[in-house]
């Protein structure tokens, strides 16, 4: 599951604005691969939630793109010590 | 409240099918900041890196690595600041504290929400890339 702030932009508008400070509107879950509810059940907070359940090949390509190999590292030997 | 903390593998993040609404309602977002998440868990995920063998297996470490990143750059930055219990709750413990202030020090140097914020923008793109193709 991952857990985000709920100004992320409709999937169908990411591909002309780029950038995270869009409302999404609560989708019907069968309709759309994001599964989104609020963290506390309550639609006016500021956090929904999406879950991996439907889209984990997008997940794990997001991942893949954005992964930095020496970050990664140095942050779990960071956190290993 | 439930800890789904204590089942907690990053891996399983990728392929675990959730009851989000039930998950969210019960989850304890403060338990990944305990010894045993933050601090042991963290290492095993090391120690996988350090041992292994092969592009194949490093990667698979890794990504698993990143997801901690994404999954803790998340809760300090975004879930912690918006959620009053989650708050009280590592404010109120030595050791979440402890933890707490331990990878969001970490992060503050290393690009604090912007490990969150790239990963998320990527997603978004990637499934309106699939949707439209």
């Amino acid at each position: 599951m991952i857990f985000m702030p709920k100004e992320i932009q409709k999937p169908e508008e990411a591909q002309k604005t780029i950038k995270i400070n869009k409302v999404i509107e609560k989708p019907k879950e069968k309709e759309n691969p994001f599964m989104v509810s609020t963290v506390t059940g309550n639609p006016s907070k500021d956090l929904v939630a999406i879950s991996p359940s439907q889209n984990q090949n997008d997940i794990k390509k997001a991942l893949e793109k954005t992964m930095n190999p020496k970050s990664t590292a140095d942050f779990l030997k960071s956190m290993s010590a | 409240m439930a800890d789904i903390a204590s089942d907690f593998d990053f891996r399983s993040w990728l392929s675990r099918k959730t009851d989000v609404q039930a998950t969210i309602r019960e989850s304890n977002y403060s338990s990944w900041f305990s010894d045993r998440l933050s601090g042991t868990r963290m290492q095993g995920l090391y120690s996988k890196l350090q041992s292994a063998k092969g592009e194949d297996q490093k990667t698979a470490a890794l990504l698993e690595g990143h997801a901690a990143m994404v999954l803790y750059s998340t809760l300090i930055y975004y879930v912690y600041p918006s959620m009053p219990s989650m708050k009280r709750e590592i404010d109120s413990s030595p050791e979440l504290r402890q933890n707490f202030s331990r990878l969001k020090g970490w992060f503050d140097q290393n690009g604090g929400s912007r490990i969150a914020d790239d990963f998320y923008r990527e997603l978004v793109n990637t499934i309106a890339e699939r949707r439209s193709g």
